[in-house]
């Protein structure tokens, strides 16, 4: 059976060479996370001021901020959508059962397609974004970005056994799309993305806590403080990251096991 | 000839109706999924301003948000059809039985205004809690109405215009459509066009949805537009055939160009 590395270099190349043969597609991947940053500016600037948003969001550096949080919006929990997108990709197309035929599991396959789309989306980002953190704010800025980048692919891993799970939702409920695309927004809406979470009602404040993208959020801020450093935010994390990735994965595999059942008795897979 | 187009939009119109009640929690999803979105970038915005003016501010903000929503869904719903629209090999029934491909494309924007209107909800409803006040109050129902309807025709046009730009260049429709953010912000969409600096003005008054957003924001907030509401209920019209000749040049190079070199795959996002 060919090696986890192996599978995921597969999946690589394949966002790869969609990218390499479409050089449309990989310019405006690179103008897309600008466009997020111009469009809360323009509103930013036409209701209020940037300072305003500098001080209720303690940051220093508010346009790297910008960036950065920009760069987490479009990345951070795209696992989720990535595995469901490619499930249901292959359900179109019909050849779902070759998929399920070859040597790794299924949801082991899901798991690694969908890292690996994140993965490139995140590279995609963090590389259109790094010459705007140097002309923004140096150097410290763009090891700032690159920590947070860091910080968001862990944060990827506690979600890996969602991932499956909504992946194989989606294939048993016969829908059009991922029946938990949901989560991806819910998971950054609840992380206080742009604005601070005190903002959100109280019971949404408590499962604020609870969400691995509000900790990459957090480095987000920390990087760009003067306060904070870069490594200081990727260490702080990666305390609450770790705990997660254990026991949302420990949660999850019984219900990826069971949800794998119940599609090969349904005749999904 | 005129006939058979109606036999063949009603058939269409049924069709998607019929798909989107098959799919029905894919759509209420959906809409979830655009509240959500709208709802992070609103309280993004939101954090420019002091929590003072959000009486005032607040509305407008809503109504915006709301504005870009009607205008980027049909991107996806539409324009991102086109890429399952060649890998189901339904491009190719379509052209052996001479059936629209514009049509059959346009119809989609029966769940694109179901799914507006479904987001509408969510955000109303999260923004009015946190802001404090209700942001989706109309002073003139009846002109509210007229100016959505119009944005939703111009975005129907737009998306097609994408739909058939992504045959042609093989890019997803989403992707290409960085236009959007840009009318977004300097197109009068994001902030009214007498809150914009001088030559941002001139900016959005040559652009379409700003005119339709400024008698939007007349019939929401009783903002008054900068022309004269007569003038912009005119130049909302003018932008309409406008674009329609655009979707028409658009159609024209796709489908010649499908033709004559057969069509390709649409890159996966």
């Amino acid at each position: 059976m060919p090696s986890l590395r192996a599978l995921l270099r597969a999946e690589l190349a394949v966002q790869w060479w969609w990218l390499k043969n479409n050089r449309v597609m990989l310019l405006l991947s690179f103008a897309w996370p600008y466009m997020a940053v111009l469009v809360l500016l323009g509103m930013g600037y036409a209701y209020g001021s940037v300072e305003n948003m500098a001080e209720r969001l303690g940051v220093d550096e508010p346009l790297v901020y910008l960036m950065a949080a920009s760069m987490v919006a479009f990345a951070a929990s795209g696992i989720i959508d990535n595995a469901s997108g490619v499930a249901q990709w292959h359900r179109w197309l019909g050849t779902l059962p070759y998929v399920y035929a070859s040597p790794h599991r299924f949801p082991v396959y899901l798991v690694v397609s969908g890292f690996a789309g994140s993965l490139f989306i995140a590279v995609t980002d963090l590389a259109a974004m790094l010459p705007g953190a140097l002309l923004a704010g140096g150097p410290r800025a763009s090891a700032g970005l690159m920590a947070v980048f860091a910080v968001m692919i862990l944060a990827s891993l506690p979600l890996v056994g969602i991932a499956a799970t909504a992946a194989l939702l989606s294939l048993l409920a016969r829908e059009e799309g991922n029946v938990l695309s949901f989560l991806n927004p819910l998971l950054l809406l609840l992380s206080g993305v742009f604005y601070p979470v005190e903002v959100l009602p109280r019971l949404l404040q408590a499962l604020s806590a609870l969400v691995p993208v509000r900790y990459v959020v957090e480095a987000a801020r920390v990087a760009s403080s003067f306060s904070g450093g870069p490594m200081r935010a990727v260490v702080v994390a990666s305390y609450y990251l770790a705990a997660m990735i254990v026991v949302y994965n420990t949660l999850s595999a019984h219900a990826v096991a069971a949800l794998e059942r119940g599609a090969r008795r349904r005749g999904v897979l | 000839m005129r006939g058979g187009q109606l036999r063949q939009a009603r058939a269409m119109a049924w069709l998607h109706l019929v798909r989107t009640s098959r799919y029905v929690y894919s759509m209420a999803n959906w809409a979830v999924v655009d509240g959500l979105w709208i709802t992070i970038y609103v309280l993004g915005a939101l954090t420019f301003a002091s929590p003072e003016s959000y009486p005032t501010v607040a509305p407008l903000v809503f109504w915006a948000v709301l504005a870009w929503g009607l205008m980027s869904t049909p991107t996806w719903t539409i324009g991102n059809w086109a890429r399952f629209y060649v890998a189901m090999g339904v491009f190719e029934e379509h052209e052996l039985a001479g059936a629209s491909h514009s049509l059959f494309l346009a119809m989609r924007s029966l769940p694109a205004v179901a799914i507006g209107l479904g987001s509408a909800a969510v955000v109303g409803a999260f923004v009015s809690h946190v802001a404090g006040v209700p942001v989706a109050r109309a002073e003139n129902p009846a002109l509210l109405a007229a100016s959505l309807l119009a944005i939703t025709v111009m975005a129907t046009l737009y998306s097609l215009v994408l739909a058939f730009l992504s045959l042609a260049t093989r890019a997803p429709a989403p992707l290409l459509d960085f236009v959007n953010f840009l009318l977004f912000i300097v197109g009068g969409i994001a902030a009214p066009v007498s809150r914009l600096p001088h030559q941002l003005r001139l900016v959005a008054l040559a652009t379409p949805y700003s005119h339709p957003a400024e008698l939007m924001r007349l019939a929401a907030v009783g903002l008054r537009p900068y022309l004269p509401a007569g003038v912009e209920a005119a130049l909302t019209l003018a932008w309409i055939a406008l674009m329609a000749a655009a979707w028409l040049a658009a159609r024209t190079w796709a489908l010649r160009l499908a033709r004559r070199e057969g069509v390709r795959g649409i890159g996966r996002m």
